[in-house]
């Protein structure tokens, strides 16, 4: 795997996002459960 | 990007969204868009930083973007008010379940993302569910 893939990954595991309720959910919790394909959205509107 | 979603799965994935808003624009943009996904939000934009996304005036202003605009407008889509950071790009990441990023691809500029079948298509080469 490339070496900036793990780099990444590690400092995603660091990160944390909202869910609809406001909760705080580590992003580890996204990939724990299985492989994810995470699109990061430019703006809702 | 909601079209693939099925193939995402069979590829042993999920698809999950990650906005920038508030939650209450979140939840809108959901029920709006993508019913049927996962949607999150980053207010702070903290794993926008994470993932290597670019920001600016220029990024999201840039004439390669206007393409993208006209593309957008054409199909049925209008750019309401801002919900969240107006000069913030996106982009897109495959993540396995150890957390190793397997693929990414961030926007260039507003309108600029990855051809659908090419997530798919990555997934699939990276070994889908593991």
């Amino acid at each position: 795997m490339a070496k900036t893939g793990d780099m990444m990954g590690r400092r995603l595991s660091e990160g944390a996002v909202l869910d609809l309720d406001g909760r705080e959910l580590p992003l580890y919790t996204l990939y724990q459960r299985g492989p994810v394909v995470l699109v990061w959205l430019r703006h809702y509107g | 990007m909601r079209g693939i979603k099925k193939d995402i799965e069979s590829a042993g994935a999920r698809l999950v969204f990650i906005g920038n808003g508030d939650p209450a624009s979140a939840r809108n943009f959901k029920e709006q868009w993508v019913p049927d996904c996962e949607v999150l939000t980053d207010p702070s934009t903290a794993s926008y930083a994470l993932l290597g996304a670019r920001r600016g005036a220029w990024a999201v202003w840039s004439p390669r973007s206007w393409p993208a605009g006209l593309r957008a407008i054409r199909g049925g889509f209008r750019q309401s008010r801002t919900q969240g950071h107006a000069y913030l790009l996106g982009g897109v990441a495959i993540v396995d379940s150890g957390g190793v990023v397997r693929w990414r691809y961030l926007s260039r500029f507003a309108g600029d993302h990855p051809e659908p079948r090419k997530i798919v298509t990555a997934l699939e080469s990276s070994g889908g569910a593991n």
